[in-house]
């Protein structure tokens, strides 16, 4: 009877690893990275903890060690992400100033090539943000993306005098992805190291709001990867139909993420629906999110049928990836209105002979008016 | 072995540390530039039994608050997983509730909540689900700091992860997202702060 027991054990055990591998060697290279990494973390193989330090000016986040053993696109590669505060334990207000994101050992002080961060994003909790400030109405409005750091643009600082406000016991969110576009052979380990710089409240701060716009093209919800064809040339291969997929309020189905054949390309999409602007107001800072082989990304004012800011991609020449992606910084500002229309403008380039894929999203930051009224009234009862 | 209770001493102090002081966060800054401070206060709800669910209902209770809705298909299980979680580790405190605010009262009856409540394995007392009408629901939102609406393709709504942790004054005291690990070890030490302070 015990042997029956046993054998038919062993049998489902064998049963259940086959078709478990079956279904992994199915997924795609992005769910398998998941699966490495929580098998990797929950094993107890590499260090799962974040380590965040909090100095007078600084917040430094060091990710949980992610092995990289395998190319990974954009996208793809073994990510972290965790909840944080500045100092939780205090309810001051300070300004963020400055963003930085980099590679590192898994001792924490050695840096790697940047070449192995594909993106950091930084949230912050809507809800708990704009309620302290009795704006209500702004909560749910957009997707509560502080900033992205990205491949080419892994640092930056706001002008002199901007920043974003945050109480010290606000909830923010950080998610950073690897990249491995080049590195073939033994499996390695990275580390990220995210660091936030802040300052003190003072009055003279004036405050930022973000907007993410990013371009968008359609696809065929019925055959998504066919890609374009004769009679459907506007259409787009996405990369995949869940994640950065969108639908319009005409039925359409957008993709944020598709696929680049080889060659030159150009795609625009307008982006007034995005900027949601209510007033005029001044922009001044942007952070490029772009992929290798992107080679520019305008912002344009399609009304007055001008360039505002173009973003240069210097592209690596003997391996894949973007050395830099310039971005715009200015207490100045460039002027936005609320009658006008705007629109991203991307040119690619693929020198490769296989299909790449592509992603463009401008960061921007806009003067908040409502925001400098609300402080102004704060402090001047502090 | 001396050592001992000194290193257990430290160790006590060394997880204590961080929740030493816990700021009240239920506030607003009025147009003047004042922060107003705030408690939490019931009116007109139902719980899953059909009984009324008012302000005494919470009085000298530590409570975690989230909303949700029993058709939600993306965050809600995998918060309710994590709640249940929660209402075990605490099973044993009687000062301790959680407490579910649905945003979709028009489908969540008081069946339809009592039918949910009881598939949790939670006993009715650890873990209420209330109901009100959408306007009250909305402001019981602003007083927890968030608020919800409907997606534009009206299959879910706009709500957050995120929960609130209520002291026995009914301030809030913390706001965690309850699907990410490390928030919800934080959550249960500030908890146990609150429980034992």
């Amino acid at each position: 009877m015990r042997s029956k027991i046993l054998k038919y054990s062993v049998f489902l055990l064998v049963l259940l690893l086959i078709v478990g591998g079956i279904y992994y060697l199915k997924l795609p290279n992005r769910h398998k990275a998941i699966i490495k990494t929580q098998v990797y973390h929950k094993l107890g193989l590499v260090d799962d903890t974040w380590n965040i330090k909090t100095s007078d000016s600084t917040l430094s986040l060091f990710s949980p060690t992610l092995v990289i053993d395998n190319i990974y696109k954009s996208m793809e590669g073994p990510k972290a992400m965790t909840s944080f505060q500045i100092d939780y334990t205090k309810d001051d207000l300070v300004w963020i100033t400055s963003f930085e994101t980099k590679a590192t050992s898994t001792n924490e002080i050695d840096q790697l090539s940047n070449d192995y961060v594909c993106h950091t994003n930084i949230d912050f909790y809507d809800g708990e943000h704009y309620s302290r400030w009795n704006l209500n109405g702004r909560i749910g409005e957009h997707y509560p993306r502080l900033t992205s750091m990205s491949n080419g643009i892994e640092s930056y600082r706001f002008p002199d005098g901007f920043g974003f406000p945050v109480f010290t016991n606000e909830n923010l969110f950080v998610a950073t992805q690897t990249l491995n576009h080049n590195i073939k052979g033994d499996a390695f380990t990275v580390k990220h190291n995210v660091n936030l710089g802040y300052q003190p409240n003072a009055p003279n701060m004036k405050p930022l709001m973000s907007k993410t716009v990013f371009v968008m093209l359609p696809y065929d919800n019925d055959k998504p990867f066919q890609g374009p064809t004769e009679n459907n040339p506007n259409m787009c291969l996405p990369v995949e139909t869940k994640n950065h997929s969108y639908t319009d309020e005409n039925g359409n189905h957008l993709s944020g993420h598709w696929v680049i054949f080889k060659g030159t390309e150009t795609f625009r999409y307008d982006i007034t629906q995005q900027l949601q602007l209510k007033d005029s107001t001044s922009m001044h800072h942007i952070a490029v999110h772009l992929h290798p082989f992107a080679e520019e990304l305008k912002f344009r004012d399609k009304t007055n049928d001008s360039t505002l800011f173009v973003s240069k991609a210097e592209n690596y020449k003997d391996k894949i990836g973007l050395k830099s992606v310039s971005y715009y910084s200015s207490t100045e500002g460039i002027m936005l209105y609320p009658d006008h229309d705007y629109e991203l403008v991307l040119k690619t380039n693929n020198t490769t002979e296989q299909n790449q894929d592509m992603m463009a999203s401008m960061f921007v930051f806009l003067y908040d008016k409502e925001m400098a009224e609300k402080l102004e009234t704060f402090n001047s009862k502090q | 072995m001396r050592l001992l209770p000194l290193i257990l001493l430290l160790l006590f102090f060394g997880c204590e540390s961080k929740s030493k002081d816990l700021p009240i966060l239920s506030y607003k800054i009025n147009d003047s530039g004042n922060k107003i401070y705030y408690t939490i206060a019931y009116q007109s709800f139902t719980n899953q039994l059909g009984e009324p669910f008012t302000t005494a209902n919470i009085k000298d209770k530590i409570l975690i608050t989230n909303f949700f809705f029993t058709r939600c298909p993306s965050i809600c299980p995998p918060m309710r997983t994590e709640l249940v979680k929660i209402a075990e580790a605490f099973k044993s405190e009687v000062d301790f509730m959680i407490l579910s605010h649905t945003i979709d009262p028009e489908n969540d009856t008081v069946e339809v909540l009592r039918n949910y409540s009881e598939a949790t394995g939670i006993s009715h007392e650890k873990w209420q689900f209330v109901r009100a009408s959408d306007e009250n629901t909305k402001s019981q939102a602003t007083q927890y700091m968030t608020n919800f609406k409907y997606s534009e393709d009206g299959t879910d709504f706009y709500h957050s992860s995120y929960v609130a942790l209520v002291d026995k004054r009914n301030y809030i005291r913390g706001f965690y997202n309850i699907l990410v690990a490390e928030e919800v070890q934080r959550l249960k030490n500030d908890i146990n702060f609150l429980l034992h302070n």
